[in-house]
């Protein structure tokens, strides 16, 4: 019985994992407190390409292989997966916003004048808007999946139409971090 | 005929709650890349706070569409409301920290002051309201 190997109900959000975001954001607060240059890039290079990253293989990878699943599968893939997003994806939208205003401030790309300044205003649209999808879809498609799927009987129909449309919002999101890339290859090499 | 009945795939309605929550918090964030686009200058403060404005009324739009609902999940969406509203509120304290460390003041400061609150107002609302309108509950 592959989907209903994990009958037993757990925490939405594992908790183990708190420790770790715990960490990594005051590892964040004391590299932001030093003005410390090489870490702060390492947080917003790796957490803005986990982010991208994540988003593009939920769109691209995931999303396709989803629906081929038998359900049963498809619960276990979900039931699994979801809980960590949960966690990981504010996180590493928290760390890269952070870093990467503290970045483009040390650096000066804060204060650029025009027509490079558009760059920033550009990066701050897009992350403004992902933001906004973020917010109305990913998250609260995330929540209901899992409360769905602690429920003895969960409502398949709903959580296949609320993880197709997760997958699909992640792959847009993606593509927009993508372009967002762009903005930041400009900056890096000025 | 026996009619079977339609299998429930969720409330995906358009809704007031939703549409003005997202667009108070879209508001908030054009506020934001306002004042960032003039940096380092001061920033004239008309347009922002036009839209600070704007978002606030759809904020107050929202919280009143919401209250108006009847037959809610008002318990799962308190549940949810408060764990987002803690989430929020981690995203508030490093904003914050920020400010206070960049010795951020004028304008930028108003704006992002009042951004953080109705992000902390609208981020639970939205997404606790989208998760609550799923639940059935007996009328």
């Amino acid at each position: 019985m592959p989907g209903g190997a994990v009958t037993k109900q757990t925490a939405i959000v594992p908790l183990a994992g708190l420790w770790i975001v715990g960490a990594v954001l005051a590892a964040l607060v004391a590299v932001i407190a030093g003005n410390w240059y090489s870490p702060l890039n390492f947080f917003h290079v790796v957490a803005g390409s986990l982010w991208t990253g994540i988003d593009l293989f939920m769109g691209f990878v995931i999303g396709p292989i989803l629906p081929r699943l038998d359900p049963p599968a498809r619960i276990a893939l979900t039931r699994r997966l979801m809980p960590k997003m949960l966690l990981i994806m504010p996180t590493l939208v928290l760390v890269t916003l952070t870093s990467g205003w503290q970045l483009g401030r040390l650096r000066g790309f804060l204060f650029l004048p025009y027509p490079h300044h558009w760059w920033l205003v550009a990066s701050i649209a897009i992350v403004g808007i992902t933001a906004v999808m973020a917010y109305a879809i990913l998250e609260p498609a995330n929540i209901t999946v899992l409360l769905e799927l602690r429920k003895p009987q969960p409502n398949g129909l709903l959580i296949s139409r609320l993880m197709r449309r997760f997958i699909y919002i992640a792959g847009i999101n993606g593509v927009m971090l993508v372009a967002n890339f762009v903005v930041m290859a400009r900056f890096a090499t000025w | 005929m026996v009619t079977s009945p339609e299998p429930y795939a969720g409330d995906t309605k358009g809704s007031p709650v939703a549409w003005c929550s997202s667009l108070a918090l879209a508001c908030a964030f054009i506020a934001i890349g306002i004042v960032t686009s003039y940096l380092p200058r001061e920033a004239p403060l008309a347009w922002a706070l036009g839209f600070l404005i704007v978002s606030g009324v759809l904020t107050l739009g929202a919280v009143v569409s919401l209250s108006r609902r009847r037959g809610f999940a008002w318990r799962l969406f308190f549940n949810v409301a408060r764990w987002v509203f803690l989430v929020t509120m981690v995203f508030t304290a490093m904003g914050i920290y920020i400010m206070v460390y960049d010795q951020v003041k004028g304008a930028m400061l108003a704006v992002i002051s009042v951004v953080m609150l109705l992000a902390a107002v609208n981020v639970p609302i939205l997404i606790a309201f989208c998760v609550a309108r799923h639940e059935r509950v007996a009328q």
